[in-house]
């Protein structure tokens, strides 16, 4: 019998926590049945049938009935619950194998549902190691087997069975960290609670390993005190019991109570456990028990959904188990990916719906201007093509326009008359290939030749020449750079090159 | 009773993942056909756009020379009539001009041209119409010993163009050095100009291609 491959379970996990958790605990207890309805681990709504009822599990599958969408969990503390602990040994070998599977193929019916806890494997044997292991098993017996088989054919999502007694290991730990204490976790805690399902719950744990378990009814006609003296009773019988584990471990017991805080009050007092740790905790769940405050099974249903850990099954329910995980995780995507694809789609389609629309007010307005189009070509019969006419028309006005000529610059160029400077190079061009700017660009090579070679008198006369170009070329952009690099120094001459350029911006056509 | 539970289950999943994956995958199917459906909407809208500004521009034409059709007509028949003919008169005229401006101005070496079609459509034209525009690069190039000379000559060249011409480049250079070819030219009566003028003129002509 094997557990759900962990990668599974992180899955599941992950799934779980990506929606919202809406879940069904149903905890089959010694005394009645309580289902409570779980919202993001909150308790929103519960029933508690107890077995002295003839038709209790009619009720209860009536209740299940109103929370079909809901993930089921069951809970068992049942009577016929025992839990036994065993040392497995495990020769060394190359192929490792579980040796609990072995031990429970031998030892339980197919049908039994049951789970384990490996607290400790011992592994300072020379031949191997021991594995440390407590297990909880229950026949497949009603009304575990109604109830499972009642949700499982009317399609609620089974989600698991587990133990209280092998639980109640992560609930203690659970209550330690809730109220942030973690100096009480080497020492013998001893646990206690009352639930209304199970009466007066009392548990024996020390590091991983719940040592022993206890269940006393619980008085309900008697005052506070009298019931915080029963449990003080019990648990100090079962301090008695482990007397002498506890001396020989050398350790300190921690008493927990989860209770109401008239009890809890009362406990925290008692004479006899004041030379222990107590640790308690009160409910403080909105949602009140039934007839007393003194019940904490939605408080403890609460623990043991955040916090439950060990799975139990038998071959039928693991294979169910398997499914409904298997379920919930492929096709929660799939779902998500089919939802995806369908709003792609509707987008693709309203938009090109959105683009036919507009083609069609685009044409209709062609249609319209064509019409006019048309009236037009009626008053002049004598046109064979109008179309061919108004291209005709365009390109004759686009030809008659008057494009700018070099001339006009180059006459004002060569008006400027410098002895220094020598006109080596014009280059005038329309910048605009079609011609729809009026955009032209004149790029002049000049030279300085002069016998004056100081560099002062160097750029006061192309300051001068420049300045003079401005003036007569005065709704254009003029540059020049001087490029002393190509200076030519002979005896009596000196050469500078200069490149100017000339450019306008006019409106285009 | 759990053993039937879980055949059905199993049923139930694998019922499940055949319709899931018939799903994804009809979906899936439909994602080119929409897309394919998206890009020729564009591609339509695309076209109309493109015929309603033509008409747009068609009808505000027509409006605007709506006066003068019957002129415009009379001048569209005769570019029927006579459209091919017309390139190649308007060619050869311009190039007998140049040679009389040559004489005229008694240059040494006469005016040299070289023309050349311009197959590149210009953007001013309406592609889909029989009205199209034609273009030739006529390059000129002739020199003259002196700045006033060149401004004669290319003003008379420039008086000698067609309707649709357009001067897009000239070039003045002063040569700087002799070079051989300019010494094989030299003569005891004359020398040539030492300043080269290039000239690049747009001849714009509006023909009907049938």
């Amino acid at each position: 019998m094997e557990k759900i491959s962990p990668k599974l379970e992180i899955a599941n996990n992950f799934i779980n926590n990506l929606f919202p958790k809406k879940k069904l605990i149903i905890f089959i207890g010694k005394i009645g049945i309580r289902i409570i309805v779980c919202y993001k681990h909150q308790a929103i709504d519960n029933i508690f049938v107890s077995y002295e009822k003839a038709d209790h599990l009619q009720i209860c599958c009536k209740f299940l009935k109103n929370y079909k969408k809901f993930q089921v969990v069951v809970l068992l503390d049942s009577p016929e619950c025992q839990i036994r602990h065993e040392f497995m040994p495990m020769l060394q070998s190359i192929i490792k194998s579980n040796p609990i599977e072995k031990f429970i193929q031998d030892n339980y019916n197919p049908e039994d549902i049951i789970a384990y806890n490996v607290h400790n494997i011992e592994t300072s044997h020379v031949n191997g190691e021991i594995w440390e292991t407590v297990m909880a098993s229950s026949p497949y017996a009603t009304p575990t087997s109604q109830l499972l088989e009642f949700v499982i054919y009317n399609s609620f999502e089974f989600n698991g069975i587990y133990f209280l007694s092998l639980e109640l290991e992560s609930i203690i730990n659970a209550v330690l960290a809730k109220k942030h204490i973690t100096r009480f976790q080497n020492d013998l805690q001893i646990f206690a609670t009352i639930t209304e399902t199970s009466g007066i719950r009392i548990a024996i744990k020390y590091k991983k390993n719940v040592l022993d378990e206890l269940t006393i009814s619980f008085p309900s006609d008697k005052s506070d005190l009298y019931i915080a003296g029963t449990i003080e009773q019990a648990i100090s019988d079962k301090i008695l019991k482990y007397k002498t584990y506890v001396t020989s471990l050398d350790l300190k017991i921690c008493l927990i109570f989860l209770g109401d805080k008239a009890l809890c009050d009362i406990f925290e007092k008692i004479p006899s456990f004041q030379i222990y740790n107590i640790v308690t905790y009160s409910n403080n769940s909105v949602l009140a028990e039934n007839n007393t405050s003194h019940f904490q099974d939605n408080k403890l249903l609460e623990l043991f959904i955040e916090n439950r850990k060990h799975l139990a099954t038998n071959q039928l329910l693991r294979s169910i188990t398997k499914l409904t995980t298997i379920n919930s995780v492929i096709f929660k995507p799939l779902f998500l990916i089919i939802t995806g694809i369908i709003v792609f789609l509707i987008y693709l389609k309203y938009h090109s719906i959105l683009v036919q629309q507009q083609t069609i007010e685009l044409n209709n307005k062609y249609y319209s201007l064509s019409e006019k189009s048309r009236s037009i070509k009626k008053r002049y019969p004598e046109v064979e093509n109008i179309s061919n006419l108004t291209n005709f028309y365009n390109l004759q006005t686009i030809l008659n326009i008057k494009l700018p000529t070099p001339f006009d610059s180059l006459k004002k160029l060569f008006a400027l008359n410098n002895p220094n400077i020598k006109i080596l190079n014009v280059n005038w061009y329309i910048e605009d290939t079609n011609f729809t700017d009026k955009k032209t660009l004149m790029s002049v090579d000049i030279l300085y030749v002069s016998n004056k070679k100081d560099n002062n008198d160097v750029k006061q006369v192309l300051q001068d020449y420049v300045t003079s170009l401005r003036s007569v070329f005065q709704d254009y952009y003029i540059n020049y750079s001087i490029e002393y690099n190509n200076t030519t120094e002979l005896l009596t001459t000196l050469t500078i090159p200069v490149k100017l350029t000339v450019s306008n911006k006019i409106e285009g056509l | 009773m759990l053993d039937k539970l879980v055949i059905h289950l199993k049923n139930i999943i694998f019922f499940k993942l055949v319709v899931y994956t018939i799903s994804i995958i009809l979906l899936g199917a439909l994602i080119p056909e929409l897309q394919d459906q998206l890009v020729k909407s564009l591609h339509g809208k695309g076209k109309a756009e493109i015929l309603l500004n033509q008409s747009i521009i068609q009808l505000n034409s027509i409006v605007e020379f709506e006066q003068k059709i019957p002129e415009i007509n009379s001048q569209y028949k005769n570019l029927l009539a006579n459209s091919n003919n017309k390139i190649c008169d308007t060619r050869e005229k311009l190039l007998n001009n140049l040679s009389f401006i040559s004489q005229k101005r008694n240059l040494y070496e006469p005016i040299k041209t070289k023309v050349i079609r311009v197959f590149d459509n210009p953007s001013i034209q309406n592609k889909s119409s029989e009205i199209a525009l034609y273009q030739y690069e006529v390059t000129i190039n002739f020199t003259s010993d002196s700045y006033g000379e060149i401004l004669h000559v290319s003003d008379d060249i420039y008086k000698i163009l067609p309707v649709g011409a357009v001067i897009i480049n000239m070039q003045i250079r002063e040569l700087q050095a002799l070079t051989p070819a300019i010494i094989k030219k030299l003569s005891t009566k004359d020398f040539p100009g030492l300043i080269e003028v290039t000239m690049k003129i747009l001849l714009r002509e509006i023909v009907y291609e049938e």
